[in-house]
């Protein structure tokens, strides 16, 4: 059985939106270095902040994270 | 988008200016109060021993010195909590679920930091006589310098 990783395209999506770090920081309410540790992928955010940095980039949680390799 | 509101790009700024110097702050003074904890309480034990080739009125010295600016950065500590309280804005960008994190590997740290401390010194009584008045100043002063130190070190970026 494969390692199941979480992945994001947080930053993908920050971009698009002409977002900085320190402006999804201040709107999820939490430090840049979170943001920053989300995006490359060291730190994995609770269920709660997923769907905050959702709601407030106006997507779907499953829009920024997905789940890579595993075995079903 | 209804969420994102282009107005506030300074705002957010000068809040994540602010959040990081408050950071550094409490980066700082928790290794100086680690620090000078371990050189006010390790010292007394240190002093027994006699290692360094340091006299008892140069130890004395050392612990004279390091109690202020223990209390002196305890102090700092509480001022910034207090400071803290009046910006939930700030506090929200410092306090946040990765803080919470680190603050528990910081625990978690300090505990088997302690507890290889610990188990140390019992190994050692097996080979020598152990002072009392050494080990437990020492073992005091790692159990609270560890979790300032790993906090400070997590805490960085």
């Amino acid at each position: 059985m494969h390692e199941v990783r979480l992945k994001n395209r947080l930053k993908d999506i920050r971009s698009a939106r002409n977002l900085t770090q320190a402006d999804l920081a201040v709107m999820a309410g939490v430090s840049r270095k979170t943001i920053n540790t989300i995006e490359n992928e060291v730190f994995v955010p609770s269920t709660l902040l997923a769907l905050k940095l959702a709601e407030v980039l106006d997507c779907r949680v499953e829009d920024i994270f997905y789940l890579e390799g595993g075995s079903r | 988008m209804g969420y994102i509101s282009k107005a506030t790009d300074v705002d957010n700024e000068k809040r994540i200016e602010q959040a990081e110097r408050q950071r550094l702050w409490r980066r700082l003074l928790l290794a100086i109060n680690g620090v000078a904890y371990f050189a006010w309480i390790g010292s007394q034990g240190l002093n027994q021993t006699g290692l360094l080739g340091w006299s008892p009125q140069e130890w004395s010295l050392i612990q004279t010195l390091s109690w202020p600016i223990w209390a002196i950065s305890l102090g700092g500590v509480f001022v910034q909590m207090a400071w803290l309280r009046r910006n939930r804005q700030v506090t929200r960008l410092i306090d946040d679920e990765r803080t919470a994190h680190v603050t528990r590997y910081a625990y978690q740290g300090g505990y088997w930091g302690l507890l290889l401390a610990v188990a140390a010194v019992y190994a050692a009584t097996f080979f020598t006589q152990v002072d009392a008045r050494v080990v437990l100043p020492l073992l005091l002063a790692t159990g609270v310098t560890l979790n300032s130190f790993i906090y400070a070190w997590l805490y960085r970026g």
